[in-house]
């Protein structure tokens, strides 16, 4: 596995204008709309595709059948992206945190506290772990082309989901939530350690789901 | 099965809606194997196999003494096994987006034995550029730095699809003397398919001739130049002479073409026949543009 981290780490390198371009652009919006915890979730989602990207350029020129041919197994691969993955988020979060607090250095107005800025890091960081392990099992199974289109299906089906439920129960559900959050935020916030503890165990599970399934994909799979 | 086999594949199958695989072939140590068959024929299919890369539904398989079955989570074979095999397959390679200098700590990883200084000087020997991306290499350079990575990490087993197709003919030679000199050692195999007869003839010790995914011919490359021979003769004469050792036949303008294995005994006893010497590439027009008597 430390080849293949070591391969992608030198693709990284090579390709590094690319992710550099994601972190200057988000810093740039950042600026430009006073927002920073926007700034956070771009170049947290940026860094996210990673992975997935390293996994294109070796799908890229058939470059993955060599690498199948090479002394790794099909485990390895999927484990190794699934770390890169979860490193490259985490140092996007980190890093991202760092320029949010300079940030709000120059708007005091817009100036939160640590641990809000910390909640804000893992609120994105959960939804970008959930979104990676939803989207990777399908673009390991399908190829590039088709996997996209199966991931904008799978978006407009969570939308058209959303806006059904909203239509037809929404009123009843936004009642709902009010009491739910009235009788129970207050635990929330001040066990915060808690919920984030919760939180970390329902996303790992999810996490860990989907690399299992990774993992059983890529050993059926015939290159 | 034995001991003393690289690889046994026996009735190994493999299903597809327009083809299908049958194949049996053996590699034995110290020996050079040559697959050919013309493109589509499953040449590559059989590596692919071999490798892990497509899952077998039936038959038995043997790579470096280790048994592979028939699950599809079982097909890949074991890491131990993979690093004693060097491997270069058509249409695949490196990363585009990497140097020689990139790929080297990755190779360094992966085989325990690599010789990083071996490696180092057959680039430098065949002026591969160290610092350009392998996708401004040419075709020839891609192929030579595939074979390259192959045999220098002590690999025992080689299995070489297509390796000197897109190289000019000095450095096929070049590269062909290359693998001879890995074979010079001991308990080393080779399995190579190739569309380039002439380097087969000079090169391999067998070879498996397959055909819409089954083999259908096995000989020892000695043999195949000695003793077999093409003869052409006219229809009368062809109803006349002893069809006894004759293999395939082909209808021509001027009459039959026909593949003995016994030249010497058509030299001796119709010594009016044209008799052309054996080689691959007759073997592989008539018997697959032929039919098998």
């Amino acid at each position: 596995m430390k080849a293949l981290l070591m391969k992608d780490l030198r693709t990284l390198k090579n390709e590094r204008r690319l992710w550099v371009s994601i972190i200057g652009v988000s810093v740039l919006f950042g600026v430009l709309f006073q927002n920073w915890y926007f700034m956070m979730g771009y170049i947290m989602f940026g860094l996210s595709m990673i992975a997935r990207t390293m996994y294109q350029y070796d799908v890229a020129d058939q470059g993955i059948v060599y690498l199948m041919t090479l002394p790794i197994t099909r485990k390895e691969y999927v484990k190794e992206k699934y770390l890169l993955s979860l490193m490259s988020i985490c140092i996007g979060g980190i890093l991202s945190m760092i320029l949010t607090k300079i940030g709000m250095l120059f708007t005091p107005d817009q100036a939160d506290s640590n641990q809000e800025i910390f909640s804000a890091f893992l609120g994105i960081l959960a939804v970008a772990l959930v979104l990676q392990a939803i989207i990777f099992p399908v673009e390991l199974k399908y190829d590039v082309s088709k996997s996209r289109i199966i991931i904008l299906l799978l978006v407009m089906g969570i939308i058209i989901l959303f806006t059904a439920f909203d239509m037809l129960i929404g009123a009843i559900l936004v009642a709902f939530i009010t009491i739910f959050v009235d009788a129970f935020g207050g635990i929330f916030i001040q066990h915060f350690l808690g919920t984030v503890l919760l939180s970390a165990v329902v996303v790992g599970m999810i996490y860990f789901s989907s690399y299992r399934k990774s993992v059983k994909i890529m050993g059926q799979k015939e290159f | 099965m034995g001991k003393d086999v690289m690889i046994k594949l026996n009735h190994v199958q493999k299903k597809y809606p327009d083809f299908s695989m049958d194949c049996s072939l053996t590699v034995y140590p110290g020996m050079i194997t040559g697959l050919i068959g013309a493109n589509g024929e499953g040449k590559s299919t059989t590596f692919k196999l071999i490798l892990g890369l497509i899952g077998k539904e039936a038959g038995e398989m043997e790579v470096l003494g280790k048994k592979r079955e028939c699950s599809n989570d079982g097909k890949q074979p074991e890491k131990e096994i993979l690093q004693q095999t060097g491997v270069v397959l058509a249409e695949t390679g490196f990363g585009s987006y990497f140097t020689i200098h990139d790929i080297i700590p990755f190779l360094e990883d992966l085989y325990p034995e690599f010789e990083k200084d071996k490696f180092l000087q057959y680039c430098e020997e065949y002026k591969l550029p160290m610092n350009k991306k392998i996708k401004e290499f040419s075709t020839g350079m891609k192929r030579k730095l595939q074979i390259f990575a192959a045999i220098t990490h002590k690999a025992k087993l080689l299995l070489l699809d297509e390796p000197t197709s897109g190289l000019d003919v000095v450095a096929r030679e070049q590269m062909l003397t290359l693998l001879r000199e890995y074979m010079e050692t001991e308990g080393r195999a080779i399995l190579i398919s190739s569309h380039l007869s002439g380097d087969l003839e000079t090169f391999c010790d067998d070879i498996y001739l397959i055909q819409k995914g089954t083999i259908t011919f096995h000989e020892e490359m000695d043999r195949l130049l000695d003793a077999y021979g093409l003869l052409k003769v006219s229809d009368e004469v062809y109803k006349k002479m002893d069809k006894s050792h004759i293999i395939c036949r082909k209808k021509e303008n001027f009459g039959w073409s026909c593949l003995t294995d016994q030249k010497a005994y058509y030299q001796m006893h119709n010594p009016e026949i044209v008799i052309e010497k054996g080689s691959v590439d007759e073997l592989i027009l008539l018997m697959a543009g032929g039919e098998r008597i």
